[in-house]
């Protein structure tokens, strides 16, 4: 039952203070939100509940979770100018406080909205020490940690969509270490969640793409992929998470 | 890896190695890591400590007002040359409270074991690595030696305040910083395992209450002072002091008061320091304005 196993466990991670819960799982949340969708969305609303919605100022969650929005690493200097950088990056924000009640004391709640009218809305919460669990997505429940490489598959509820897209999977040889299928209810839009072991090649992700009453294939990269080294430079922090998208209508 | 801080210092003690060696053998073998691959990480973390402490000592604010500077009125208290701790111990104080202030200030930091307590081990170890002329590697050696500790007392007990309070996270970090300590100034496994446990044992109890929930009164003046926990336990197990409780029992000690210890007094500002009647206006004044105005709580008190 060794929790600890890395010296790196203990002298790192390297990360903006003050809190690997308030402030590095706030990060995070808003990187994998910022993955699904693609790329900065234009208007941003976030719902604060429980401790982020009473501590987010000290804390910086808000700085937080717009840097991780953006695409910034969780060691990112420039995550205390988040307003600003928002406003060079033309993304529109709006906080809110909430005092209804929620399951876990660090949850929010990201509305994202592009120009042509894309829109996007994940539920987050920070379980400490920069752990999270997005919990929904668009409505659907589901969980997400951000840890493994995952594949979201937006189809039609339909008999033997999985089937398909899990043989895509074991013809390159890639294992799927988890799976969760949420529907909005019977022969709807449904989503598919798969971790797997291996990051998922473009090719594979468009080949699933094309596979009948699929609308959207996402691939969300590892995000416990520490940072090499804290970066200067602009273009290498704004990228890093970007995801790779394919998908057919 | 072994569960137990004592039978690793038997092994050591067998195999003549010493603390550092034997946690850095350990790291190889979980992570598959190459010797040269675990160093450069621990030269970065170690770059980050260093950066984190001069931006510190320039001077710093945090977000809500609450702290910031007194690493400067440190320094320069320093440089008066009226310390009575001596330079050695003033110097600790003063890179120590420079970097946890510049985690409240939201700046990069490397956690120490964590975020909130990512001043005492750097602090310690910035202060003494002129006066013992450690080599860059001998400063990853120290590092490698305390993180290596550090795992050992997150398995036996926590290193995480919403878990253990304040004695998991500051009291962790004056521990392994001891222990680091010692055999920096060529003490013995065994001396450092002493040097873990006395300094653990003057932290058992100490509360998590932040007031107004953020990691900042009382967290970082708690890692000024964990550097001088340290330094004073590794110097009484220098002189050959030992503690009378085995260090194990102590690391044991701590996990069972964290278990005991209320929830109020475990992060959630419920407790202690975080409601007195100074902090609860503080807090109600970052509530409302979302800054904390220090003089005005001053002048509210009189």
């Amino acid at each position: 039952m060794s929790v600890y196993k890395s010296l790196f466990d203990i002298i790192g991670p390297v990360m903006v203070g003050p809190s690997s819960s308030h402030t590095a799982g706030a990060v995070r949340i808003g990187l994998v939100a910022r993955s699904i969708f693609g790329n900065t969305p234009e208007e941003v609303h976030i719902v604060l509940f429980g401790s982020f919605a009473h501590t987010y100022q000290g804390h910086g969650t808000d700085l937080a979770l717009i840097s991780g929005l953006m695409g910034l690493p969780t060691s990112s200097e420039k995550i205390r100018q988040a307003y600003e950088l928002a406003k060079k990056a033309n993304m529109k924000v709006t906080i809110e406080s909430s005092n209804d009640p929620t399951e876990h004391a660090n949850t929010a709640d990201l509305y994202l909205k592009s120009s042509d009218g894309r829109t996007l809305s994940l539920r987050g919460i920070s379980l400490g020490g920069g752990t999270i669990d997005i919990t929904k997505i668009d409505g659907f429940d589901i969980h997400l940690s951000g840890e493994n490489p995952t594949i979201l598959v937006f189809h039609k509820d339909q008999p033997g969509i999985i089937t398909q897209v899990t043989g895509v999977l074991a013809k390159v040889n890639i294992n799927i270490s988890n799976m969760e299928v949420s529907r909005r209810g019977k022969g709807e839009l449904a989503l598919m969640l798969l971790a797997t072991d291996g990051e998922i090649p473009a090719q594979t992700m468009e080949e699933i793409g094309k596979i009948a009453h699929i609308n959207q294939v996402i691939a969300l990269g590892a995000l416990n992929v520490e940072p090499d080294f804290i970066s200067d430079s602009d273009t290498k922090e704004e990228y890093s998470y970007d995801p790779q998208i394919t998908g057919s209508n | 890896m072994i569960h137990r801080l004592q039978e690793v210092i038997s092994l050591c003690d067998l195999e003549q190695i010493s603390l550092h060696e034997y946690f850095l053998a350990c790291e190889m073998e979980e992570s598959g890591s190459s010797e040269e691959e675990v160093l450069r990480h621990m030269e970065q973390n170690l770059s980050v400590m260093e950066r984190a402490a001069l931006q510190g000592i320039e001077g710093v604010k945090s977000r809500s007002g609450m702290t910031g500077a007194d690493a400067k009125l440190l320094a320069q208290y320093l440089q008066s040359g009226k310390a009575l701790s001596g330079s050695i111990y003033t110097r600790a104080m003063v890179y120590a409270t420079a970097i946890n202030e510049v985690n409240a200030a939201m700046g990069v930091i490397c956690a120490t074991p964590t975020a909130g307590s990512s001043g005492t081990l750097p602090g310690v170890l910035f202060a003494i690595r002129n006066h013992l002329k450690m080599s860059r590697r001998d400063q990853l050696n120290f590092l490698i030696t305390a993180a290596g500790c550090g795992i050992i007392i997150g398995n036996q007990a926590s290193i995480s305040g919403a878990e253990g309070g304040c004695q998991a996270e500051v009291g962790s970090a004056a521990a392994i910083s001891a222990a680091a300590t010692v055999e920096a100034c060529g003490g013995t496994p065994s001396q450092s395992g002493h040097a873990l446990a006395i300094a653990l044992k003057n932290l058992l109890g100490l509360s998590c209450d932040p007031v107004a929930g953020l990691v900042e009164v009382p967290c970082i003046k708690r890692n000024t002072a964990g550097v001088v926990i340290a330094m004073s336990s590794a110097e009484m197990s220098l002189a050959g002091v030992k503690s009378r409780i085995p260090v194990d029992e102590v690391i044991e000690a701590m996990g069972k008061i964290g278990r005991m210890m209320p929830v109020a007094l475990k992060e959630t500002a419920l407790g202690g320091l975080a409601q007195t009647k100074t902090a609860l206006k503080m807090a109600k004044q970052l509530e409302e304005n979302a800054y904390i105005d220090l003089e005005s709580i001053s002048v509210q008190k009189e």
